[in-house]
């Protein structure tokens, strides 16, 4: 925010030059339309930030103008207001605005109002200036907090999302495997099968083999009861003819009997018998070697029909086997393929699982690289944040330099310290009495005050003091720094040489070596010669509290 | 040298030769009717032309002795000789033929017939004890 | 009796013994041998058992039994004759049916 000012008012005719006016009035013009045109703008961090940048460049251009006019009157004679209009600015250009403002006021009445205004409203501007630092500052503070947040929690949910991911890689590798398992059981299951039904196919001819047989050999059977039976009615003839062939025989004995009782005349007689006994034997050779070949054919036929019934027996016992292998083999298959059905089923839930998973782990991978852009905006933020934060530093340092009337300013603080150094205590060669209780109390009253001490003009250490929550921890050092002799510091020596306060910029501190600033001043007797030089150092880490 | 018809048999394993001339019919089948009390000679009685028969067992009377069944043929034989002579039957194996053997077999009583050693029977003298 | 002979079965054979040397026939049951049978009462006061008698034949052509075939017959067999084909051993004596 800013406000639209008009610091300098054309009160009256400027006689020498009568130029003031019309510049004066394109400036505050100026100032006034861009100070309007940032209140425009929309608020974020770093609004304030450009609206000091302008403000500066405006107090500076001011600044300069006024310099410049006022120098071409400073040749005027009435050189003693001229030379405390140039103490006046002497004063603003060393940034001591407290004695900048007193001196003004020892102008003639128009000038002093005139630049009394001025010089107050700039000092108004650097305490816009230390204010805007600190929201700068307050801004990073509470970017940082929000980002750290964020950041834990993005990094609690990247944690998150990195377990479950990780869970779901398992999942996704357990059902891929749980789904390999199944397909290769199917797979087995598979082959089993057609073995199996290759088996029971082979079962099935076999025991359509042995049903052929078993026809065959029931078929033999009854050709070789046929046989049988004709062998017998063989036999039967055989007999016959043997019977008839014996009997021939007897006849031609017989005949040959009477033959020989005949005599000659039987002879012929006796021949004929003896041809017809020749026939007789003849045909008892052939029935015989008749008969023994069909006994032949007939002990054939009997060894076949054994061993066809053998055959049979045995084609029985096959057939049973078969059977009984046709029945495991059905039992085994109804079991395959339950068990293939049940490998299908398990393939088939594994495989939505793991489409299931792979649509939660693209999910979680999509949320995984939004984690990460987040990570990274965050570190971004992060990043601006401790910008913000040393911008608003660079800023309340800048504003420092000032000698401001204003309880945020170290130079008027340090300036209030030496003041109430107890007389009794800064007379030249006392014994300091006091001067402890004097530090105890004022570094105690400062809660951004890190440590505070006096120091002889010789370097020496008179009295020091520690903030109240450092002092149990900071023992040693402070006792260290009541010996040390610090002429050799630089706040110290720029303290001697001017009577002005000096702020340093950030050093490391010896109390807890942390980055502090030093802001110092020496205490003068009424003659202006230094009795002592004050300091305390403020730890940049509590820059937002001073005045607090 | 003159030859004589003679009967050829067969007792078991061995052989006869009976004369034809006493040989009267050889007949195979007929029913013979045996004796309880008789000798081991006999082996029964049958029937022959309307007369009765005795049948002895050739094979016996010769000394052999008897195996396996009884005899299968009986050869109608007379045996003795003049006022004497009876039809016997002789149960015998088999009847194989009739053969032509020498004259003097009958008085050596024994002969070779296809190289086998053949008892020539005199059956004027058979079944007649010494 | 008086005149030829009583034709009988005994032992399966057919015997002919004289009819005068018959006295009588009786029906007898004989408990060893089992055999149920006839007895022929002989003169001489013995009995024959004979399983049948079968007829009194009086015209036999006798054939009688030669010292050669008397040795190898029972005893007492005195010849051998035919009647309806079948052969009959013949005892002449009374006195010889004890030896049949």
């Amino acid at each position: 925010m800013s406000r639209t000012t008009r610091t300098t008012r054309a009160t009256g005719a400027r006689t020498e030059s009568g130029s003031l006016a019309v510049p004066a009035m394109l400036l505050a013009g100026a100032w006034a339309a861009g100070g309007w045109l940032l209140a425009g703008a929309s608020r974020d961090a770093n609004a304030p930030v450009l609206q000091v940048i302008f403000h500066l460049v405006a107090i500076v251009c001011a600044g300069l103008f006024l310099a410049f006019d006022l120098s071409a009157r400073a040749s005027d004679p009435g050189s003693g207001l001229r030379a405390r209009l140039i103490g006046v600015f002497r004063q603003l250009g060393d940034g001591d605005l407290v004695r900048a403002s007193e001196l003004a006021r020892t102008l003639d009445a128009d000038l002093a109002d005139g630049v009394g205004r001025a010089v107050a409203g700039l000092a108004t501007r650097v305490e816009q200036l230390q204010a805007s630092s600190h929201s700068v500052a307050g801004a990073g503070e509470g970017v940082d907090r929000g980002s750290t947040v964020l950041a834990a929690s993005s990094a609690q949910q990247a944690a998150a999302a990195g377990e479950v991911t990780a869970a779901m890689e398992e999942l996704s590798r357990t059902a891929a495997e749980i789904s390999e398992h199944a397909e290769r059981q199917n797979q087995l299951v598979l082959t089993a099968e057609n073995e199996g039904a290759a088996g029971a196919e082979a079962v099935a001819e076999a025991v359509e083999g042995v049903g052929a047989v078993e026809r065959r050999i029931a078929d033999v059977t009854a050709r070789a009861d046929t046989l049988g039976t004709r062998s017998r009615e063989i036999f039967r003839v055989l007999d016959l003819i043997s019977d008839i062939a014996q009997e021939t025989h007897l006849l031609s004995l017989n005949a040959a009997l009477e033959a020989s009782a005949a005599g000659g005349r039987g002879r012929r007689f006796a021949v004929v018998a003896g041809e017809v006994r020749i026939l007789a034997e003849r045909v008892r050779d052939s029935v015989a070697s008749v008969r023994s070949q069909i006994e032949e054919f007939a002990s054939a036929i009997r060894s076949t029909v054994v061993a066809t019934e053998e055959g049979g027996k045995e084609a029985a016992r096959v057939l049973e086997e078969a059977r009984a292998a046709t029945q495991a083999l059905g039992i085994l298959r109804a079991s395959l393929s339950e068990s293939s059905e049940a490998a299908r089923q398990i393939s088939s839930v594994t495989r939505q699982q793991t489409s299931a998973t792979e649509e939660v782990l693209s999910t979680l991978r999509e949320l995984h690289q939004v984690v990460e852009r987040m990570s990274r905006d965050l570190a971004q933020l992060s990043a601006t944040s401790g910008r913000l934060h040393t911008i608003g530093l660079d800023l309340e340092l800048l504003a420092q330099t000032f000698h401001l009337d204003s309880p945020r300013s170290l130079k008027r603080l340090v300036h209030d310290w030496a003041r109430r150094l107890p007389d009794a205590a800064a007379t030249a060669g006392s014994s300091w009495t006091g001067a402890q209780e004097w530090i105890d109390e004022l570094v105690g009253a400062a809660a951004f005050v890190e440590c505070g001490c006096i120091v002889d003009t010789r370097g020496k250490v008179i009295a020091t003091q520690a903030a109240r929550e450092l002092r149990a921890s900071c023992t040693e050092a402070l006792q260290d720094l009541r010996r040390r002799n610090l002429s050799d510091r630089a706040w110290f020596k720029k303290a001697l040489e001017s009577s002005r306060a000096v702020v340093t910029p950030p050093e490391r501190s010896v109390m807890s070596g942390e980055p502090c600033i030093m802001v110092a001043v020496a205490r003068r007797d009424a003659a202006g010669r230094p009795l002592a030089v004050v300091e305390f150092d403020v730890n940049v880490r509590h820059w937002t509290e001073i005045g607090e | 040298m003159s030859t004589t018809p003679y009967l050829l048999v067969r007792l078991g394993e061995s052989l006869a030769a009976l004369p034809a001339s006493a040989v009267r019919r050889v007949v195979r089948g007929a029913r013979l009717h045996p004796l309880p009390g008789a000798g081991p000679g006999l082996v029964g009685l049958a029937e022959f032309a309307g007369e009765p028969l005795a049948v002895l067992d050739l094979a016996q009377l010769l000394g052999k002795e008897r195996r396996g069944a009884r005899p299968a043929v009986t050869v109608v034989t007379w045996l003795g000789s003049g006022s004497d002579r009876e039809l016997v039957g002789l149960g015998v194996d088999e009847a194989i033929e009739v053969t032509e053997l020498d004259a003097s077999a009958l008085a050596l009583g024994q002969a070779l017939v296809g190289g086998r050693p053949t008892v020539v029977v005199d059956t004027e003298r058979l079944g007649v004890e010494a | 009796m008086t005149g030829g002979f009583l034709i009988v079965r005994r032992g399966g054979v057919l015997w002919g013994l004289p009819a005068e040397h018959v006295s009588g026939i009786e029906r007898v049951e004989r408990v060893e041998p089992a055999v149920s049978g006839l007895d022929l009462l002989l003169t001489g006061g013995s009995r024959l058992a004979v399983e049948s008698v079968l007829t009194l034949a009086e015209d036999l052509a006798v054939q009688p039994l030669s010292a050669r075939l008397r040795r190898f017959l029972p005893a007492g067999s005195s010849g051998l004759a035919i009647l309806a084909g079948e052969p009959i051993v013949l005892m002449m004596r009374e006195d010889d049916a004890s030896h049949v």
